[in-house]
């Protein structure tokens, strides 16, 4: 791992198309700008953990659900058509 | 084309209703390619299949059943491939069903949206904080009802 430091206004390249800059460093915060390819996302760690866990959680309940997605239904359909697309 | 599952056995999908997640799931990056199956007649809830491995389905629902606001517009323009800006977007909420007594929950804050035309898309996170992970669907058995 490469450990470096910069000042307010500089940046560190990765690769060809990945630029992070320091924009502002206040108190305990430093908030960064990162430009990256189209189509690439850039998530907080800890949103990324979480919803990297959920969907775990959601792939291992999936194994045993149909009574539960059934008294689900008979709550969610009440005066509902059936619906069309997902 | 075949599409082996562990749930529902060998299932017979049109070819052309693959939908693409270029990126995988998050945290799954190896399951790109999916089937939209049904639940059951009038079920409000579908299987997205993985057509990559069989082993994994996750249950979906249009979140627009629980959050009518829900921000369509930027999912229409996260999946918009240039040429098809107009183009429609499908959009499924993925859904946690975890033993009881926990409840069903749906994650509103990560949902999978594909442009329709295309059949490509994303799980996109939403990360402004007002949609959750855990939007709490319904506690079965219990006397309220999400639909007021």
């Amino acid at each position: 791992m490469l450990v470096l430091s910069r000042k307010q206004g500089q940046s560190i390249v990765i690769g060809n198309d990945i630029v992070v800059t320091i924009r502002e460093v206040h108190g305990r915060t430093v908030r960064v700008s990162i430009e990256t390819p189209a189509g690439m996302p850039v998530y907080r760690e800890e949103i990324h953990k979480e919803i990297v866990l959920e969907n775990r959680r959601a792939a291992l309940g999936a194994a045993s659900v149909d009574a539960r997605l059934s008294e689900t239904d008979a709550v969610l359909g009440a005066g509902r058509p059936p619906k069309e697309g997902p | 084309m075949k599409v082996k599952t562990l749930r529902f056995g060998e299932v017979e999908v049109p070819d052309g209703m693959v939908f693409c997640l270029t990126g995988g799931l998050i945290g799954f990056p190896l399951l790109k390619r999916f089937v939209i199956l049904e639940h059951k007649p009038g079920s409000q809830f579908r299987w997205l299949q993985s057509v990559d491995d069989p082993d994994f389905a996750f249950v979906v629902i249009d979140p627009l059943l629980l959050a009518p606001d829900y921000p369509l517009d930027r999912l229409r323009d996260a999946v918009a491939d240039g040429h098809q800006g107009s183009s429609e977007v499908v959009v499924a909420a993925i859904t946690t069903v975890p033993p009881e007594p926990e409840p069903i929950t749906v994650n509103l804050m990560a949902p999978v949206a594909f442009n329709a035309v295309s059949r490509v898309g994303a799980q996109i996170v939403l990360h402004d904080g007002h949609y959750s992970a855990r939007h709490v669907l319904a506690r079965t058995g219990s006397a309220s009802s999400p639909t007021t």
